[in-house]
């Protein structure tokens, strides 16, 4: 009888301690699959989100003022910003994972924004830079055009004398 | 061909060369100034048209609707919707003072649009709402966008007895960010989709 109660409390100690120590050793794991943001890093996260929208705003609104097409941009920039949204209304319901998540979501979305609107601004200037040499070129070639009509209106007319009397 | 039809010829020929070089620049200077500047802002129903906007509301059920905003502002804008509900009592946007709802914002949704750009979204709303038997009124839980839910649970519709029914407006504000206050400013538009809570 000593022996069987003995045998037991043996075994359940046995089992208790090797579960414990898989518990803790998995538990660290697990902790780093779950998500556990407090209120201030999802105000944080949700706040960089919104001030990184308003840089990437600013920067299309260079771009489309320099007269590049933006609507590349601005699709990224549409995700983004319902990304934004989506973690507004999770804080405010209290998700803070979520919330945090998805402003994080929202600020990866536009890692390169600033960089291609560069890039695009860049080559706005370049296509101006050309239509303001086509302009001048239009410009120009029209008073050649013009003035050689002119010569040419003069010459004829003093060669055969009588075009001005049709 | 006599000397006169030369002299024309002449004319018209240089007259064409000219037009064809000055093309270019005259496609460029021949603009006519813009002088309106606004947006537009619409809903539509789930076929596009404006016959079928969702009004007797059941529990649960998905309605779609299709929300645009049109930009003639002249510069690239960044819009945010704000969706509110209202019951009869609570407050509305008023376009005569031009003022917005003084009720919080379900949700935004953000857009930025082009100058002379268009974006039309597609929403799918659905209400979770209970009939409360003994106040005889309807009390909201929530009110499901696009997948995404918002929270109504303060929100309660009395029975209505000049409509006979309870009703409830789903409206939406627009907003537009102004980079000189560097805030969101009422744009003076709002759309109303006006509901019957049926029980």
């Amino acid at each position: 009888m000593f022996v069987k109660t003995f045998f037991w409390i043996l075994l359940f100690l046995i089992l208790f301690g090797s579960c414990s120590s898989l518990n803790s050793a998995y538990c660290v794991k697990a902790r780093e699959n779950i998500l556990v943001f407090s209120e201030s890093e999802a105000q944080l996260a949700v706040r960089a989100a919104e001030d990184r929208i308003l840089v990437c705003y600013e920067a299309a609104l260079d771009v489309a003022n320099s007269g590049a097409n933006v609507s590349a941009l601005l699709l990224v920039l549409n995700e983004a910003g319902a990304l934004c949204s989506r973690a507004k209304l999770a804080y405010q319901n209290g998700d803070f994972d979520s919330a945090t998540s998805l402003a994080t979501l929202s600020v990866e979305k536009l890692d390169s924004f600033v960089d291609d609107a560069r890039f695009l601004e860049q080559e706005a200037s370049r296509q101006q830079f050309l239509d303001l040499v086509v302009l001048a070129a239009s410009v120009v070639a029209t008073v050649v055009v013009f003035v050689v009509s002119v010569v040419a209106w003069l010459v004829l007319n003093r060669k055969f004398g009588n075009l001005r009397v049709a | 061909m006599n000397l006169s039809e030369r002299r024309i010829l002449f004319v018209v020929v240089s007259g064409i060369l000219i037009l064809l070089v000055a093309s270019p620049a005259l496609s460029r200077l021949l603009i006519f100034p813009r002088t309106e500047f606004f947006t537009e802002f619409w809903i539509l129903d789930s076929n596009h048209g404006t016959r079928d906007y969702p009004f007797n509301v059941t529990l649960t059920r998905d309605y779609n609707v299709f929300l645009g905003i049109a930009n003639r502002l002249g510069y690239c804008a960044y819009y945010s919707v704000e969706v509110k509900f209202r019951n009869q009592t609570q407050s509305a946007p008023s376009r005569f003072n031009h003022t917005s709802s003084s009720l919080p914002a379900l949700c935004n949704i953000s857009a930025f649009v082009a100058d002379q750009g268009v974006l039309e979204q597609p929403l799918t709303l659905s209400f979770v709402y209970q009939y409360n038997e003994s106040l005889s009124r309807v009390e909201l839980r929530s009110l499901e966008l696009n997948g995404v839910e918002s929270n109504l649970n303060n929100t309660t519709i009395d029975w209505d007895l000049k409509e006979n029914g309870f009703r409830g407006v789903l409206f939406f504000e627009l907003w537009i960010y102004n980079g000189t206050s560097s805030s969101f400013q009422y744009h003076d538009r709002f759309l109303s989709l006006r509901l019957n809570m049926t029980v």
